[in-house]
């Protein structure tokens, strides 16, 4: 096992490990048009009835356009989606509305990775990441920074 | 210095399908937003559990319907307890301060998200207001 590996320790990967991984690690992100046809629908789940893409669409395109899947961030963190990620906490933070057809470039960081206890959840891991939307000539239009809750007690051996 | 201002309550109902159709749009397969099975098993409760944005999304529309052709500069949120649908959601708000800058009125709101009567979301939000042009 190479060093930086997250050694099982427990039946738990080995959190100091994972976050030697993680922490600075590069999202891929990708190039992205919000698409005309979401509006209405982000809308109608909003309870807005504005024809402008609502602003939550900050959050929505920064999570469709990791560069990989929700699953796949979850498993560089050795942690399988189906034990059920949680939003721990979340701060956007906007430069610029978000247009319908307009074409954006995402990007983003792995910031912490650290394990928590919780009354709730038992064994956690707080995994931190942020994500920038810009536009293609590099402004920027929103950042979010995410603190994502894993939950490892159900991950006993 | 002007005294905090409550903002109108805002009320909704979220529903299983609204949990599955936010789990669509955000191309996200966590299954506590789908099996009701999963989510019952994690301890969290009988139902789904609705994405996270989309309470997000509630106190977002609570403050643009408060103040119409406003723009929300930044919100802050710490997600309390996961909102199992289906829930009776409030939204209540209050305006803790303002200030002028550059042509626009920034406001300051706290803002809480409640499900089944149970605090959800706990948020800060930064709102810019367009001064009226002469």
């Amino acid at each position: 096992m190479a060093e930086g590996d997250a050694k099982p320790t427990g039946g738990l990967p080995d959190a100091a490990a994972l976050a030697r991984r993680l922490c600075g690690r590069a999202l891929p992100g990708s190039d992205f048009v919000l698409p005309d046809s979401d509006v209405p629908t982000v809308a109608a789940l909003a309870r807005s009835g504005s024809t402008e893409p609502h602003p939550v669409f900050a959050v929505v395109e920064s999570l469709r356009n990791l560069g990989f899947s929700i699953a796949d961030l979850c498993a560089l963190c050795e942690f399988d989606l189906a034990d059920g990620p949680l939003l721990g906490e979340l701060d956007v933070e906007f430069e610029q509305p978000l247009r319908a057809g307009a074409r954006y470039l995402s990007s983003g960081t792995i910031e912490s990775y650290e394990r928590i206890p919780s009354r709730r959840l038992g064994v956690v891991d707080r995994l931190a990441f942020r994500v920038t939307l810009a536009t293609p000539d590099g402004a920027p239009v929103a950042h979010v920074r995410y603190r994502w809750l894993l939950p490892r007690g159900r991950s006993t051996p | 210095m002007t005294a905090p201002t409550a903002l109108p309550a805002w009320t909704g109902m979220a529903t299983n399908a609204d949990s599955l159709a936010w789990a669509q749009v955000l191309r996200d397969d966590n299954p506590l937003h789908a099996d009701p099975a999963v989510a019952g098993q994690s301890g969290l409760g009988e139902g789904l559990v609705n994405p996270g944005p989309a309470g997000i999304a509630y106190l977002m529309t609570m403050l643009l319907q408060a103040f119409p052709g406003a723009s929300i500069r930044r919100m802050q949120c710490r997600f309390l307890a996961p909102v199992i649908t289906p829930a009776e959601l409030v939204a209540s708000g209050t305006v803790e301060s303002r200030e002028r800058v550059a042509g626009a009125e920034i406001l300051h709101v706290v803002l809480e998200l409640r499900a089944r009567g149970t605090p959800a979301i706990a948020a800060r939000a930064v709102v810019s207001i367009p001064e009226a042009s002469p």
